[in-house]
């Protein structure tokens, strides 16, 4: 994401990532990857739960958030969803700015 | 060469963590990195077979049955990881498939800015959920 995130403020958008990880942890993450754009912290699972996306477990026994992408609109609609049934394989930026470009 | 099947294989391995994940394509398909394994458990199976069927010190076969372990290791985990660790995700939710507007929440960033999700200010939004870190 944060090698387009010009083209997603061109497109203007936000974008944001949200883990069940500690404000510090996601501090070091942003840090470490170059991060410009927000890490929330979801630590009580609020916006997983919300959004349910619980992966019991997942996590060495730590119930984490399952990967999903959405794109929404300045309505708060959900124009696009991802669920991916395979972690390794994520959601190219392209695509989400062709969603955005169509939306 | 006893020593090449293991670093082949566990180069295999290690650079797809590190290496490979810079490159979308060959993370996705890891075709590269299952072949590199599996290269390094050919090269530690023959250089073991070598060691065994020559006069070499018995030190040198045990060597090279251990290599050939070892990378038999490295493959087992890269092939798990990829083709069954990586998608034991539970199935989607009816409701995250069916839902239609964001809902309102509020969470802190890592600067500890309150973020809203939901007051958008004309504005789309890119939300990824990830696994994290822990």
């Amino acid at each position: 994401m944060q090698s387009h995130i010009d083209d997603f403020e061109s497109a203007n958008t936000d974008v944001i990532a949200i883990c069940v990880d500690s404000i510090e942890q996601n501090a070091q993450v942003a840090e470490q990857h170059g991060l410009d754009f927000p890490i929330l912290s979801d630590p009580e699972l609020t916006a997983i739960d919300a959004f349910g996306l619980r992966h019991v477990g997942g996590g060495f026994g730590k119930d984490i958030a399952r990967p999903a992408v959405f794109v929404i609109d300045k309505n708060r609609r959900i124009l696009w969803r991802r669920l991916t049934d395979n972690w390794r394989v994520r959601v190219r930026p392209e695509e989400l700015l062709e969603q955005l470009g169509s939306g | 060469m006893i020593w090449l099947g293991p670093l082949v294989a566990v180069c295999g391995l290690v650079s797809y963590f590190t290496v490979i994940p810079l490159y979308p394509d060959l993370r996705d398909r890891a075709l590269l990195n299952l072949l590199l394994v599996c290269l390094g458990v050919g090269l530690s199976i023959r250089g073991a077979a070598r060691a065994f069927s020559s006069m070499s010190l018995r030190r040198t076969k045990m060597l090279g049955a251990l290599g050939a372990v070892f990378s038999m290791g490295c493959a087992g985990l890269l092939f798990s990881y990829v083709f069954f660790i990586s998608s034991d995700i539970p199935e989607p939710q009816a409701n995250t498939l069916a839902m239609e507007v964001i809902p309102q929440i509020t969470l802190t960033d890592q600067a500890g800015n309150e973020v809203s999700l939901h007051k958008r200010d004309g504005r789309s939004l890119v939300l990824t959920f990830y696994r994290g870190h822990w």
